[in-house]
């Protein structure tokens, strides 16, 4: 027996006499949250907003850096409180769902204790190795939580400590750095549905992936972006055409290419429409740049090309997904 | 065709509960799911033919500056063209093949419209009531997803700019007060609106989704000072509506939940009371928790999602704009968060009694 949906109650209403009464209450019963669902969300609800508000107001606390207060209790408290919430997430019986959300909490105040540590010795809040223990220190917790708040948090903890290491350590050349991102979040991705694949009872929520690809894909298009302008610049200069930008283009492709493949192979439109995106905008940033803006009367042609492209371009995205879609479905 | 098989028991089964009086066009019916099934619209292909159709307007607006087109009357002309074109375009196919080309005529259209009456020194105050006017019958003739969605903003955004550029920030109230009213509505009135007509039935999904903008276009403007120049004092009106709102749906989800025991009642209606007034100079806040607790009572993921995202960044930046030393907002905060951790225990509490009777 199949359920209805709402789009089958909607395309039924349009072609018959069903009463308003009838709906209402098939409504209320198969689409709308029942006491139960409730329950769960007015739990998780308030759970969140608890842990939350306490560990944000824990923050502002020492944030205020109060000087009269010793720095063994300001480090001592922390500490009394990791240990306290790590206690609760041992030893007490509260369901799994909360006592990982507690685990978060106390991720989120190891920072602060390393925060604080900074702020007495003054190592400097961004300098990369604060983000580097906080990180090393929250691993086990993240992978024995498995939780994905958790994973959320450590990802962007990853990105945080790297962006300030290729900073402060590497000096690598800002034009570079959005592509590596955009190639560290792809390992973030592959891993994850490597996991998925392999492992059965591991099962990394959709949204999860789609935002680390969103994540990857948009670094990956800002890399673009950015080298063509650069490149663009070095061209009226007068230099000569420099590598890097091939290089980025080539990485990049490689990349895009490798996701389109996994997109139809896993039937996955986002994949699909994401990359095409980033690609229109990559070529209509192509078409920006040869824009003069200095005799930009001259250049009414660019204008109306790029205004062609992207709507053809968009269309035949739109029409392939769509019977890439009705081909997956039947 | 096992998908449609499936259909035709599910109408079956509708049939039998519905009795000898339920008549329906099976042969419609069916017709439509094929339709469903040729344009399998997702997300992500909405939101490439808005932002497609947004991109490519931009451009051939600035080919059109560019070629140094002024005479008024023919960008009324080419405006009016443009919006009429996007009507009918979307009217005859109604494909989602063509969504992007009428969402950009319609942009296109619509701001030539606004550009060639402000070129002729007519005020805002006649053009802006004339696009809303434009967007109503758009919203009558065509019941394409995309076309009405962008209709409804076109709506919201004018009544916002009438707001703006009259200099009366504090009709903003007015704008929640409605826009909230009406969203309520619509979400707790579904059976009533998607039965009445066919054409409200089809249109249920945009308004729908472009109600929920249009109320955080509306919760922006409050929370952001830069967009307007609301006075501090009054920003309380809306908080009213908003709490009455809020309580009202406290005492759906009380129905949905069954709590029936007056005691029970009484003490969550004073706890929501306890957490909803502190949050009366922020409508904002209390805007967004509305909307979340009626897209969750509808289950409606869409804007349970938005309304959770948006409450993060409203709730951040409330704070951050509160003009106390850090130490009172950690105070602040940290008592707000026992305070949640105690409603926590309570519902569970509760909740968990009520399942063993």
């Amino acid at each position: 027996m199949t359920k209805i949906e709402r789009d089958d109650i909607q395309i039924i209403s349009q072609h018959s006499n069903w009463s308003e009464k009838s709906i209402d209450k098939i409504l209320k019963q198969q689409i709308y949250s029942t006491k139960e669902s409730w329950q769960k969300f007015l739990k998780l609800f308030f759970i969140s907003l608890g842990i939350s508000f306490t560990t944000a107001g824990i923050i502002f606390f020492f944030a205020y850096n109060w000087a009269d207060l010793h720095k063994f209790i300001k480090i001592g408290v922390i500490e009394c409180l990791v240990v306290m919430t790590t206690l609760i997430v041992l030893f007490s019986k509260t369901s799994l769902t909360i006592k990982n959300a507690l685990l978060t909490g106390a991720s989120i105040l190891v920072g602060v204790l390393f925060a604080v540590f900074g702020q007495i010795y003054q190592t400097g809040a961004n300098a990369y190795d604060f983000f580097l223990g906080w990180t090393l220190f929250i691993t086990l917790w993240v992978v024995i939580s498995n939780f994905v708040p958790l994973w959320l948090v450590y990802i962007i903890l990853i990105n945080t400590t790297l962006v300030f290491y290729f900073q402060q350590v590497a000096y690598c050349p800002e034009i570079y750095l959005y592509t590596l991102f955009s190639v560290i979040n792809l390992i973030f991705l592959i891993s994850c549905l490597l996991v998925k694949k392999n492992f059965k009872g591991i099962r990394p929520p959709i949204w999860f992936t789609n935002l680390i690809a969103l994540a990857s894909v948009t670094l990956g298009t800002i890399g673009i972006v950015r080298g063509i302008f650069e490149h663009r610049k070095i061209l009226t200069h007068g230099d000569y055409l420099t590598p890097i930008m091939l290089e980025i283009v080539a990485f990049t492709a490689i990349i895009y290419g490798i996701g389109i493949m996994y997109g139809l192979k896993v039937k996955s439109g986002f994949y699909l429409a994401l990359i095409s995106f980033s690609v229109i905008v990559s070529i209509s940033t192509f078409i920006i740049s040869y824009i003069d803006f200095n005799t930009i009367f001259d250049n009414a042609s660019l204008f109306l090309a790029l205004s062609l492209f992207v709507i053809v371009s968009v269309t035949i995205t739109i029409i392939t997904l769509n019977n890439l879609q009705r081909k997956w479905k039947n | 065709m096992e998908k449609l098989n499936n259909k035709k028991a599910l109408l079956d089964r509708i049939h039998l509960s519905e009795g000898v009086d339920f008549e329906y066009n099976e042969k419609e019916i069916l017709k439509e799911y094929q339709k469903q099934n040729e344009n399998t619209s997702s997300l992500s292909i909405k939101i490439l033919s808005i932002l497609g159709g947004f991109f490519a307007a931009l451009a051939f607006l600035g080919f059109l500056i560019i070629i140094r087109l002024n005479d008024e009357h023919i960008i009324i002309a080419l405006g009016i063209g443009f919006i009429i074109s996007a009507i009918l375009l979307s009217k005859v196919y109604n494909k989602l093949s063509i969504d992007t080309f009428s969402v950009s005529f319609y942009i296109i259209g619509v701001s030539l419209f606004f550009a060639g009456f402000s070129g002729l020194h007519i005020a805002n105050n006649t053009t802006v009531p004339l696009l809303i006017l434009i967007a109503l019958i758009a919203l009558l003739i065509t019941q394409n997803y995309i076309l009405s969605f962008i209709s409804v903003l076109v709506i919201s955004g004018s009544s916002l700019g009438l707001i703006i550029s009259n200099d009366r920030s504090d009709l903003i109230h007015l704008y929640i007060t409605i826009t909230t009213i009406v969203l309520t509505y619509f979400f707790l009135n579904e059976a009533k609106i998607i039965s009445s007509s066919k054409k409200l039935c089809k249109l249920y999904n945009p308004i729908r989704i472009g109600l929920v903008i249009s109320l955080l276009f509306g919760l922006i403007s409050i929370g952001e000072n830069s967009i307007m120049s609301i006075a501090q004092n009054r920003i309380w009106i809306s908080s009213i509506v908003m709490i009455f709102l809020n309580l009202y749906l406290v005492y759906l989800i009380m129905k949905r939940i069954e709590i029936e025991a007056l005691k029970d009642k009484i003490l969550i209606y004073a706890l929501t009371s306890l957490v909803l007034i502190p949050l009366l100079f922020a409508p904002f806040i209390l805007g967004v928790i509305v909307l979340i607790l009626i897209s969750f009572l509808v289950n409606y993921k869409t804007g349970l999602v938005i309304g959770i995202l948006s409450i993060v960044y409203f709730i951040s930046r409330y704070y951050y704009d509160l003009d106390f030393t850090l130490l009172t907002k950690s105070i602040l905060l940290f008592v707000s968060g026992i305070i949640f951790l105690l409603l926590y225990i309570l519902t569970n509490k509760k909740l968990n009694t009520h399942e063993k009777i």
